[in-house]
């Protein structure tokens, strides 16, 4: 009975992983042209971001069906080329989207958490102030 | 010395790969193999060959190849190659990324062929040929489709036309041959 709400709490975290990992993956793209590996690299400061790190190919495979990155393959100075992901347009404003969206959503629930002090976020929440 | 791709846990890891991703397309499961190839490649660049807990922790980071093709999904359809699928893994294209198959020749090689049949009736043709050749944007294979489909009319012509004319001719002069020898052996 105990054991169970801990894992329960636990469950939450893929089903937010999963929807944020595709925009840290662009929003990383959109700062310069990377390839997989190195995109791996630098995920993996935001820690149980990417779990298992070998689920960002078929990620970034759907990304490129889709129209949101392209690829092209440069020569590397240590062994083969490898293939390099940039942003498209359509990439940029999808990615742009979410940061909207990720920030009222974010706020949102940390003010019904109670985890946001009133005057951090001031400008959007005005009607916070009384 | 780093580890090599033939360590016996990294083919292992492969080779169950390639089993689990069977279901996919074709050039999506080469794709995909291809990445993680050049992912281990990357990640075991500074791992000792003998350092077997290094190689393990590798590939428990990369994840279970269940949990990689898992993670493919239908929300995209995968539809045909993307074009730079072309591109071999390890031969970067030139040209192929950038490569629209149009250029001012190859506009000109159609115009001829299509307008050309028309406004210059065998020269036309001939010219939009002669550039469809040149052109260093077509295949081998787009030039001779192309050159197959100019010729296509001609070949067609000439084999009615054979096909009309021979009979024609050949009968006339079979019927007349008939009639003109018949009473000569009776004359003697």
């Amino acid at each position: 009975m105990l054991r169970m709400d801990p894992g329960a709490a636990r469950q939450v975290l893929p089903q937010l992983r999963r929807g944020a990992l595709e925009y840290c993956v662009m929003a990383l793209l959109g700062r310069r042209p990377s390839y997989g590996f190195d995109l791996v690299r630098e995920l993996s400061v935001a820690d149980g971001l990417l779990t298992s790190e070998g689920t960002i190919y078929p990620l970034l495979s759907r990304l490129r069906r889709e129209g949101l990155v392209t690829t092209s393959w440069q020569e590397s100075d240590a062994g083969p080329p490898r293939r390099y992901y940039a942003l498209t347009t359509d990439g940029r404003l999808a990615l742009e989207r979410f940061v909207d969206d990720w920030v009222r959503f974010r706020d949102g629930v940390d003010r019904v958490l109670g985890l946001t002090p009133a005057p951090v976020r001031a400008p959007r929440n005005a009607e916070r102030s009384p | 010395m780093p580890v090599e791709l033939d360590h016996p846990a990294v083919t292992a890891y492969l080779s169950r790969l390639e089993v689990v991703a069977a279901g996919l397309p074709p050039w999506r499961r080469e794709e995909l193999l291809a990445a993680i190839r050049g992912h281990l490649r990357e990640a075991l660049a500074d791992t000792a060959a003998d350092d077997e807990a290094g190689v393990r922790s590798v590939l428990d980071r990369l994840g279970t190849p269940e949990e990689i093709v898992a993670a493919e999904d239908g929300a995209a359809p995968y539809g045909p190659p993307p074009p730079s699928y072309e591109v071999v893994e390890g031969r970067p294209a030139p040209g192929v990324a950038a490569g629209s198959p149009w250029g001012a020749g190859e506009v000109l090689a159609v115009v001829a062929l299509i307008a050309g049949t028309f406004l210059l009736p065998v020269v036309g043709p001939l010219v939009g040929l002669v550039l469809a050749w040149a052109s260093p944007r077509w295949t081998t294979r787009e030039k001779w489709v192309a050159t197959a489909l100019t010729a296509l009319p001609l070949v067609l012509l000439i084999v009615i036309v054979g096909l009309v004319l021979i009979p024609l001719a050949g009968g006339s002069t079979s019927g007349g041959s008939v009639s003109v020898p018949v009473p000569a052996p009776a004359a003697p």
